[in-house]
């Protein structure tokens, strides 16, 4: 089996074959690597990768990424479709949506839908946790849209504004 | 054993939620007394609730309606029949008003008696009262400062850099430095008018700036009979905006003549006030090794771990006992701490993004456990929504060791399995303190973590192998298991339902 993935912008190519059962032959470039496979969980695996240890959690974030936590860090690994959709490489984008990582308040908004912002200056203030922080616009350009109005909880993925 | 007139309670109720409210759950199991929990809305699947005996919901997630809410915690205890109440920390642990209203309902409060909290909780009051005892204080004024012609003759008086602060304050509000005379007034009226609307009240003092300053306290205990003992000392310079993140004991930076001095002056400060209970003696102490009482906190601390490591005595337990009006099991030769021990405060911040805080739910969460001197004090479990509305405290984890550098490698074990999935932690940033030269040969004070440039950890190029690698296995497991799907579906169901049974249990 043949797949592609993306990893920051790069591609991989993988290609898989079973040797035995739960024993898989991965070459990724131009090495190949012995993988024995032990599932402990629902998305739970210990990997034995040319008999060295590996403790994995692979979840399918939505249809285009996985994310594998392995020694407390999060990888997220996109499948090839997903630049397919978005047209390949990540242009600087005119429109973005700007969500929340944490669930939390909207204490304040600093600017109106229309204004102009420049890149790194605060557009709201999220509380969570007992603190305020600030949200700042990634770019410079417009605020088109303000999702939540003072007062109101957004969760987390939440979309707090549009930049463009 | 000897026998008392005094019995130990049967049941408690824990005012308190998070890692603390699940410690002195498990104190009260060990000494076969029924322990209740109280919690919120956003607390219903919380750690302390799942292993209380009873739960009793308060109200709301907002703090005024169930932890802070005097009215319904006493009403929780009548209902329960909990013939005392332990505060934890933070909350109603130092509210003097709660020690009232538990006394007035006949419940037991698990702390000291309301005058001596009061008086600490007032820093003019303590220190003036701290200062006729002979306790060393913080060169400064003694008073509240009245008005701005007060101000000059008190500020040269003291000698610059100075700080001016809040009398009612705490967590660095109302506290201004001044290097220089120029800036003083400007500073005066900042520090005034951040008082008035953080405390509602504008009294400010004068305070001698430390120069590279340690902050380092020590644990005592005291009984109702007027025994007060010191149990070594904990040093808390590690900080980042006057709030902990790893403590230690006993302290690189004092010898064990200054370490009886300091214990003798807390025995004095403690004794002079009529305090009971267990409590913590805060020290400031600078570069030359002179040390300068700052406040007394009245309650048992975030930190108490460290302590109960090295001396083996639970002060839980010992609360408990002093609230029942036990006096303590053991006289200050006793006390004899042994080995090294550290906490780390494993807080749900991104340690990588100005420490903001990172709430939801957890995937996964691997405890670090195993061996010989290490403990894990938590208060989440995986699945567990952390709520967005407490202090993102997720737990402490502790190891003791022979020696200082044993007990930070155990750490350093010990991080490295513990693994939190779906929100941040400060974990990785641990790994990088304790491994920092500076920290790693006892030479630091509070400046430490303010300097520290935050290094975020890579994904080194043999994870994002193994990342693609687990990447590709998934894919292969998902796809092998759809064409077997399309495979069997042709053929009866029945054979359909039990391949499918027998390969959930192969993969």
């Amino acid at each position: 089996m043949n797949i592609s993935f993306w990893y920051q912008d790069k591609e991989y190519k993988l290609t898989l074959h079973e040797k035995a059962e739960n024993n898989i032959q991965v070459s990724l470039g131009d090495e190949e690597r012995d993988v024995i496979v032990g599932k402990v969980g629902a998305d739970e695996y210990i990997l034995k990768v040319d008999d060295k240890v590996y403790n994995v959690i692979i979840t399918t974030e939505n249809s285009n990424t996985y994310a594998v936590y392995l020694n407390g860090k999060c990888i997220q690994i996109e499948k090839k479709s997903a630049h397919k959709l978005l047209g390949g490489k990540h242009a600087p984008s005119r429109k973005q949506d700007i969500t929340t990582s944490m669930p939390g308040q909207i204490v304040k908004i600093l600017l109106e839908e229309g204004a102009p912002v420049k890149a790194g200056q605060a557009v709201l203030i999220l509380e969570a946790m007992k603190m305020q922080n600030e949200i700042k616009s990634p770019q410079s350009g417009r605020v088109v849209k303000i999702g939540p109005e003072v007062g109101d909880s957004v969760e987390a993925g939440g979309l707090l504004f549009t930049v463009e | 054993m000897e026998t008392f007139p005094y019995k130990m309670f049967k049941k408690i109720l824990i005012a308190n939620r998070g890692e603390i409210a699940v410690r002195i759950i498990r104190a009260c199991r060990e000494m076969d007394i029924i322990p209740v929990a109280v919690f919120s809305d956003a607390d219903s699947q919380a750690l302390h609730v799942r292993l209380a005996e009873e739960a009793y919901h308060l109200g709301s997630a907002k703090p005024s309606e169930s932890y802070l809410n005097i009215e319904r915690i006493i009403t929780a205890a009548k209902t329960s029949r909990a013939e005392a109440i332990h505060p934890g920390y933070g909350f109603l642990a130092e509210n003097s008003q709660f020690v009232s209203a538990c006394e007035k309902a006949g419940i037991v409060f698990i702390g000291p008696p309301s005058h001596p909290m009061e008086l600490m909780g007032r820093k003019t009051a303590s220190r003036q009262r701290m200062h006729e005892v002979g306790v060393p204080i913080i060169p400064g004024t003694l008073e509240n400062i009245q008005n701005e012609e007060e101000l000059l003759p008190a500020a040269r008086q003291i000698g610059y850099p100075l700080l001016l602060k809040a009398s009612s304050g705490g967590g660095g509000k109302g506290l201004r430095q001044v290097t220089r005379e120029a800036d003083l007034i400007s500073a005066f009226r900042l520090a005034q008018s951040e008082s008035q609307s953080s405390f509602d009240d504008s009294s400010i003092y004068l305070e001698k700036y430390m120069e590279e300053p340690h902050h380092i306290e020590v644990q005592i205990l005291a009984d109702s009979q007027g025994h007060t003992v010191y149990l070594g000392e904990r040093e808390c310079s590690v900080q980042r905006r006057y709030q902990k993140v790893l403590e230690e004991t006993p302290s690189p930076f004092i010898d064990d003549k200054l370490r009886e001095r300091m214990g003798q002056i807390a025995v004095k400060a403690a004794a002079a006030v009529g305090y009971v209970n267990a409590g913590t003696v805060e020290f400031i102490v600078d570069k030359h090794k002179n040390f300068y009482f700052m406040e007394m906190n009245t309650r048992l601390q975030v930190e108490h771990p460290v302590t109960e490591m090295v001396t083996g005595i639970d002060l839980v337990k010992c609360q408990l006992e002093i609230a029942a009006g036990f006096p303590l099991r053991f006289t200050q030769a006793d006390i004899k701490p042994k080995g090294h021990a550290l906490e780390c405060r494993i807080y749900a911040e991104d340690p990588y993004n100005n420490f903001m805080p990172s709430p939801g739910r957890i995937i996964r969460l691997h405890p670090p456990s195993g061996g010989l001197g290490i403990r894990y004090d938590n208060g989440a479990y995986g699945g567990y929504k952390v709520p967005l509305e407490y202090d993102p405290l997720l737990s402490k984890l502790i190891t003791w060791g022979e020696t200082r550098p044993e007990a930070i490698h155990r750490m350093l074990r010990a991080l490295s399995e513990y693994q939190v999935y779906g929100i941040k932690t400060i974990i990785p940033f641990f790994k990088q303190i304790l491994m920092h030269p500076q920290f790693f040969n006892g030479n630091y004070n509070t400046h430490f973590l303010t300097e520290l440039k935050q290094e975020e950890e890579k994904i080194t190029p043999e994870e994002q192998q193994i990342a693609l690698i687990a990447a590709g296995i998934k894919s292969y497991n998902l796809s092998r298991a759809a064409s077997s799907f399309r495979e069997i579906s042709r053929k009866s169901n029945w054979k359909y339902q039990g391949r499918l049974k027998s390969l959930n249990n192969r993969i």
